[in-house]
């Protein structure tokens, strides 16, 4: 799969700082996110992967540097508006309503309608497509969520995603509640995301899932980033030391180093 | 591919389960794959059996708690029209819906709040002051019935509005919030009568309601008119697509920009209005207004509610078994009274069918928190 490095990035982060009063979460985080790829975020506990995380998905506003969506710098307010830019999260409690049908809660709150109406059949027809398009099979658009998988119900909220036309997708820790069997799927799907040409972002504890899934690594520590890797480039060693001890000394900066990764990537 | 097998069928290998975008690169995969677990349709396989487990164990529990309201309705009607030659007369079925026309009223309204999340306990208290307002307003203020039955309206609005403030507004729990609201708006009913029953001198609200259209009692029109309309709202318009997505997971709802507490304020005034209009049906038939009425009516309407087996946590309910609900409640009540049961045995049956009832609920409760 061959990438355009040419183009502006789907996703820039330039510098991001932010602070809570006079502490400090986080300090310089740079990177590029392009279509097509999987960037997975690591980090110990407080490495501030959640404030990032909160930051591009809109919940809160950096202090500093800035973000570009495709070369444009933005500014979120608040979620909605991630959401407009074309950036999801699946958030880790997956937001969906038990009680309601797989397609109810594709189209939660932007069910296709005629005046104060719902139009049911095209909601059931373009909810079997979406989910035809993504290798998940479910018994029914019409079972409700609450009889479903862990591993069905993330897929449903990913659908949910790409149903309101997102390019870039935050997940955060999709697989935390998942056994063994369902994560690979889920991490399948990932997988699949990327290759249909979104970008996704995917925070994760687990080494292995990372090593299975992301294209390129990023490493976080105590609020900074303390390395971004190609997986292919790397080692598992490597990864941990970073979490585990951060930048060694000479570490050139982020975004430097990060054209170089893709020089190897393509 | 949705169409394929029902999730009941046997989970066999069905390589056809997967759909055409399937890719299917062997290489590509996973170390996890070498444990030989794994394939494209894996996933399928790996959770279509628990799925029909879960079906298969509760498939006769399901069918009965689906069914069930409507099977004892129709059983309760078989039972007395054997048991009684009158029961199953034009005119005694009519009594019936007359009879429930208030009940019904209030209990849709506390299924719509139940969907959404929400119990609203005010709706007796409702009933009282909007039959004492527009008593007074007829009477004494010598209003006009149309304009009093507006007020009346207005007051139905006002108590919806009031609990809105309370529940959305300060975020108290909706159950001690209108239970305490319902304490207030007795009190105020009581004290505007000084606890008397006011009789209405002007009888164009009483005959307007013994008026029968095509035979059928203006009362049951209006309740058959308020289920209809609730019924459309909640299955077919995004109103009723967003009360219920906002009674199963508030937070979701928010977050997929759904307007939530514009919705509870709806729900809310919803509720006061039809309790406001169970008071002026009140009003009508017993052709005055009374401080007293619909004492402890929240209890028949909950037993109807929960009869139709409406999910306590929000998120769902069918307004059509609330019906069912509530003509179990007025055909066991007629039935027991044509039979001359002592109305101390009725009350026994009363109890014990708001036991069954919770029981029932309680079942479907545990059924969808799995």
């Amino acid at each position: 799969m061959t990438q355009t490095t040419t183009t502006a990035p789907l996703l820039r982060a330039d510098r991001i700082g932010k602070l809570f009063g006079h502490v400090r979460a986080l300090r310089d985080v740079s990177f590029d996110l392009r279509a097509g790829e999987v960037l997975a975020i690591l980090g110990d506990n407080g490495a501030g992967k959640s404030t990032l995380i909160k930051i591009l998905s809109g919940v809160y506003d950096a202090t500093e540097g800035q973000l570009s969506v495709r070369g444009e710098p933005v500014r979120f307010g608040k979620p909605a508006e991630a959401t407009a830019r074309g950036i999801a999260t699946v958030y880790q409690d997956l937001a969906l309503v038990d009680t309601r049908d797989v397609a109810a809660n594709l189209f939660l709150g932007r069910e296709f309608h005629r005046g104060p109406f719902i139009d049911r059949r095209r909601i059931y027809r373009e909810a079997e497509k979406v989910l035809a398009g993504l290798t998940i099979s479910l018994p029914s658009v019409r079972v409700p969520v609450y009889l479903l998988s862990g591993g069905q119900r993330q897929a449903v909220a990913i659908a949910r995603v790409l149903v309101g036309g997102a390019d870039v997708v935050i997940m955060d820790e999709p697989t935390a509640a998942l056994g063994v069997q369902e994560s690979d799927r889920v991490l399948q799907l990932v997988r699949d995301l990327r290759d249909s040409g979104k970008a996704v972002i995917l925070i994760s504890h687990n080494l292995q899932q990372v090593w299975q899934t992301a294209d390129r690594i990023m490493v976080m520590h105590l609020g900074r980033v303390a390395g971004i890797r190609h997986r292919a480039n790397s080692t598992v060693e490597e990864v941990v030391k970073l979490i585990v001890y951060g930048a060694p000394e000479a570490e050139p900066t982020a975004l430097t180093a990060a054209p170089g990764d893709q020089q190897v990537a393509s | 591919m949705t169409a394929g097998p029902s999730p009941l069928s046997p989970s066999g290998p069905l390589p056809t389960d997967v759909g055409p975008a399937t890719p299917a690169p062997a290489a590509s995969r996973s170390p996890l794959d070498s444990l030989g677990v794994l394939n494209p349709a894996g996933w399928v396989r790996s959770s279509r059996p628990s799925g029909s487990d879960r079906d298969g164990r509760h498939s006769i529990l399901d069918r009965v708690l689906d069914t069930g309201i409507y099977v004892a309705l129709v059983v309760l009607i078989g039972y007395f029209s054997q048991a009684s030659p009158y029961f199953l007369t034009q005119r005694n079925l009519l009594n019936v819906g007359s009879a429930v026309a208030v009940t019904g009223l209030l209990a849709a309204g506390m299924t719509i709040a139940l969907i959404a999340g929400h119990l609203d306990l005010t709706v007796g208290a409702n009933v009282a002051l909007t039959s004492v307002v527009v008593a007074i307003a007829i009477e004494d203020l010598g209003w006009g019935t149309p304009a009093a039955v507006l007020l009346g309206l207005a007051v139905g609005v006002g108590i919806g509005a009031a609990n809105t403030v309370l529940v959305v507004g300060v975020g108290i729990n909706s159950i001690i919030a209108t239970l305490a609201m319902g304490i207030v708006i007795r009190a105020i009913a009581l004290i505007s009568t000084a606890g008397q029953t006011k009789p209405l001198t002007d009888l164009a609200l009483p005959e307007f309601l013994q008026k029968r259209p095509l035979g059928v009692p203006t009362a049951v029109w209006i309740l058959a008119a308020v289920f209809f309309l609730s019924w459309v709202v909640l299955t077919f318009t995004r109103v009723g697509w967003h009360i219920y997505a906002v009674g199963g997971n508030p937070g979701a709802a928010l977050r997929a920009g759904i307007r939530t507490r514009h919705l509870y304020a709806g729900v809310f005034v919803t509720t006061g209005v039809l309790a406001a209009i169970g008071g002026i049906i009140t009003t009508g038939t017993s052709s005055s207004g009374g401080p007293n009425y619909a004492n402890g009516a929240e209890f028949d309407v909950l037993t109807a509610v929960l009869l139709g087996g409406i999910g306590l946590g929000g998120g769902s309910g069918r307004v059509q078994r609330t019906l069912a609900g509530v003509l179990v409640i007025g055909v066991l009540n007629n039935g027991l009274t044509l039979l001359s049961v002592s109305s101390y045995y009725q009350q026994l049956a009363r109890g014990v069918v708001f036991v069954l009832a919770v029981v029932l609920g309680a079942i479907g409760e545990r059924r969808r928190a799995r």
